[in-house]
């Protein structure tokens, strides 16, 4: 048997999905979702299998969904706020299902640690009526994965495997080591009008059809290895989804007690079961990350079998709504529940903050001095998502809302704030996955406004991962780049490239942009900072005696600059960029 | 029920966190124990405060709970203090005095006095020093992370050589001899602490 390895949930989904016999897969970056597809790069070697990072979810989503139409099993894998993207997709691909075993890994978001929202992707598996498993630990997650696909073939339907932040990226030992395996499918497209083409006749059968399937769903769910059941005696039934699982144990164990307990992995729930627990006990308490969902479903179940049952979990505030678990809060609502007070945990005392930050030597920074010293205090910057988004440090990002959102929402804003420029700020990245089609209405309806395209060449704050700007494919090979001012230019837009670096010449083309009309598109290209070669990196150095103390200097927000009581001092982080020298009205900062 | 040692790590976006909990998560499956860990992956890493979980024979959560941590590994002075309150009441906290500022034009940076004052509040025993000078002078302050897991390495429940087994599979190879010769650096400066110092919480054994 193979060694135990110790391994993020992430890299354990991948070896699953690779165990359960994955033909290809399709992503589009996001936290925390991203490491999946990076060690299925590193698993592919000579050609195992397929994988893709796709322009959006979307596309990755019917990229996949064409793979299981051919028979053969395929991952389509993204960050909670992707599923909306997949959304449009998701739901009639329920209604057609697959051949082909599908499996769908969303990583939800709770506390929001690296996101826009905390959407609960299991309303989604409801909403399309598809299954949903949700892991609790590393080694299920792996065992899971490899399990979606053969239930995806039996139902022919896709199957979502809902993750967590702290499952994706936690860590625990995993044995590795399962036989792949083989799908009974036979591969090959077999046309099927009737299935595979959702014209109304067909969709009123299919939507029939799916609907038939949710009973056997959910008498399958009564039989498959995940749920648990933990009998212990005691009137308080503790049900728990995911990491609240392990929380509950934790807190048990120390306090050298045994509840009855079940461990809900599944969806549609196993409601038998469920029914049959629910009627022995006289409380209730929920515990699962996001929304209400299984409470819900208790308070469905409780009606019929028994009416009387004490609820408790998000909807009564034992447990928070928003926001992650821990074992203190889990502990907490145990306190609250017994009607004690619940036990207060210390935290730091009132600290400075160190929010994220552009990195020294970010291209970011110099686009937006620009953009802000050309454009001005009244100007609006609709923004978007990306390591950009940290400009809002910087009063240079107005508005974050979701991919490709900032060029729409800069639209409508400049057709009503016709007195303030409006300069949409995109990454290279986001322009390509939802961009372009906000670009080329705003061209087509006559809008007003800049679009700053910051092009560093790849997709940065997921990790680096390429795009098709950039030419390279995830398995590395060359492809053909996709030219970010041929789009433009395609779409109407008078379209300029300018280095953000080279501050003179970009503060006179801007000058001019700013007094045109119309969609005027800018492209910053500057490769990301953390990418670039370091041998070739220039000193800066302080005048001090040309030095004023204006603090200039300090507006731009570079980690690598510090003020030291009377002038700036350059740290050890500095790369040299020159972005300080080029703003400094004193030459006090040189290039040496 | 065993209590699992548990390992919280802090420090700033880029001092290379995930690779010490990856090093001591690592050497402690390779000592046969299981273990649960969490990292802070994406938008905090860029020069945000950054925390790492490392719970060594623990069977549930990835998550240390409050006032549980059994060690604190502080890359820097003021996320020692924010991590500070999972340290419980004996526990060991070894802290970079080094300060990393953060960016802004209004933020004060409390005195390092404070600071370590406030660690030592929480009962736990402290061994600060300046780490990023010491990782300096041996080559890199790269390696910062590494040093540092070296001095907390006699106080964890795995054996030195463990550790360093572990690192063969952590960093890769060509940096593999200065990783190695500052983990032994840190290790040594632990054990050569003088004896009846205030460590209370005394570095397990003498061997390896």
């Amino acid at each position: 048997m193979e060694k135990k390895r110790y391994l993020l949930g992430n890299h354990a989904v991948a070896f699953g999905l690779v165990e359960g016999g994955l033909v290809a897969s399709f992503a589009y970056p996001g936290t925390p979702s991203s490491e999946i597809t990076e060690k299925l790069v590193e698993l592919a070697g000579e050609g195992r299998f397929y994988v893709e990072w796709s322009v959006n979810e979307k596309v990755a989503f019917e990229t996949a969904y064409g793979v299981a139409l051919s028979g053969h099993r395929a991952a389509a894998i993204m960050k909670h706020v992707g599923l909306n993207v997949a959304a449009d997709s998701l739901m009639t691909a329920a209604y057609t299902g697959v051949v082909g075993g599908l499996v769908v890994v969303v990583a939800d978001d709770p506390a929001v640690h690296s996101s826009q929202n905390e959407q609960d992707s299991r309303r989604y598996a409801c909403f399309a009526k598809v299954p949903c498993f949700e892991p609790s630990s590393p080694q299920e997650a792996l065992e899971m994965a490899r399990f979606c696909f053969s239930f995806s073939e039996e139902f022919g339907l896709p199957v979502l495997l809902r993750l967590v932040t702290r499952l994706a990226h936690g860590k625990s030992d995993v044995q590795l080591g399962g036989q792949v395996q083989v799908s009974r499918i036979k591969a090959g497209f077999k046309k099927d009008p009737l299935r595979f083409v959702m014209v109304p006749a067909n969709a009123r059968k299919a939507g029939q059809g799916l609907n038939e399937k949710q009973q056997l769903l959910a008498q399958a769910m009564e039989k498959v290895p995940f749920n648990q059941f933990q009998k212990a005696p005691g009137d308080t039934l503790i049900i728990a989804a995911g990491l609240g699982w392990l929380y509950a144990q934790e807190v048990l164990a120390r306090r050298q007690e045994a509840w009855p307990m079940v461990k809900v992995a599944t969806y549609p729930v196993f409601e038998n079961q469920l029914k049959e627990a629910l009627k022995e006990v006289r409380r209730v308490l929920v515990i699962e990350e996001g929304e209400p969902v299984l409470e819900e479903m208790v308070e469905r179940f409780s009606r019929k079998v028994n009416p009387g049952l004490d609820i408790h979990g998000k909807m009564d505030g034992c447990l928070p709504r928003e926001g992650e678990f821990s074992v203190e809060l889990i502990a907490q609502s145990l306190d609250r529940m017994a009607g004690k007070p619940p036990r207060v945990f210390s935290s730091s005392p009132s600290l400075p903050m160190r929010p994220p930050v552009l990195c020294p030597g970010c291209p970011h920074r110099a686009s937006f001095q620009l953009l802000k010293k050309v454009f001005g205090q009244s100007a609006i910057f609709p923004g978007d998502i990306g390591c950009y988004t940290l400009g809002i440090n910087m009063g240079t990002i107005d508005t974050c809302l979701c991919m490709g959102a900032g060029i729409s929402t800069g639209a409508g804003l400049a057709r009503m704030e016709s007195d303030r420029p409006v300069v949409a700020i995109i990454g290279d990245s986001t322009f390509f996955h939802a961009g372009i089609p906000a670009l080329i209405n705003a061209v087509y309806n006559e809008a007003n406004l800049v679009v700053a395209i910051l092009d560093n060449r790849t997709t940065a704050m997921t990790g680096h991962q390429p795009h098709p700007g950039t030419g390279e494919t995830a398995l590395g090979r060359k492809s053909r780049e996709v030219a970010l001012e041929k789009i433009c230019q395609a779409a109407g837009a008078d379209t300029v490239v300018l280095d953000p670096y080279q501050v003179k010449e970009s503060l006179s083309v801007l000058e001019e942009i700013r007094k045109g009309k119309g969609v005027r598109v800018v492209i910053f290209r500057r490769g990301c900072v953390l990418l670039e070669k370091k041998e070739s990196r220039s000193e800066i150095v302080v005048a001090q005696e040309n030095c004023r103390g204006c603090k200039i200097c300090l507006k731009s927000g570079c980690p690598a600059i510090q003020w030291l009581e009377k002038t700036p001092v350059i740290t050890q982080f500095c790369t040299g960029c020159g972005l300080c020298v080029a703003f400094c009205p004193h030459q006090a900062l040189v290039k040496k | 029920m065993r209590k699992s040692f548990d390992v919280v790590i802090c420090g700033v976006g880029g001092q290379g966190i995930i690779l010490v909990s990856d090093l001591l998560g690592q050497a402690g499956v390779l000592a046969g124990l299981p273990v649960r860990g969490t990292e802070t992956h994406g938008m905090a890493q860029r020069g945000g405060s950054v925390e790492a979980h490392v719970r060594l024979g623990c069977v549930f959560g990835p998550r240390v709970p409050a006032a549980q941590a059994d060690l604190l590994l502080a890359l820097e002075p003021l996320e020692g203090v924010r991590y500070a309150w999972y340290l419980k009441p004996g526990a060991t906290a070894v802290v970079n005095t080094a300060a990393i500022r953060p960016a802004g034009l209004k933020i004060t940076y409390p005195d390092l006095k404070y600071l370590l004052e406030e660690i030592r509040k929480t009962g736990a025993h402290l061994l600060a020093d300046d780490f990023t000078e010491q990782a300096k002078q041996l080559g890199s302050v790269k390696v910062l992370n590494v040093l540092m897991a070296g001095v907390a390495a006699p106080f964890l429940p795995v054996d030195f050589d463990t550790i360093m087994k572990a690192l063969d599979l952590t960093v890769p190879e060509k940096f593999l001899s200065l990783n190695q010769k500052v983990l032994l650096w840190g290790r040594d400066y632990t054990r050569a602490r003088p004896s009846g110092s205030k460590m209370a919480g005394e570095p397990r054994g003498s061997h390896g």
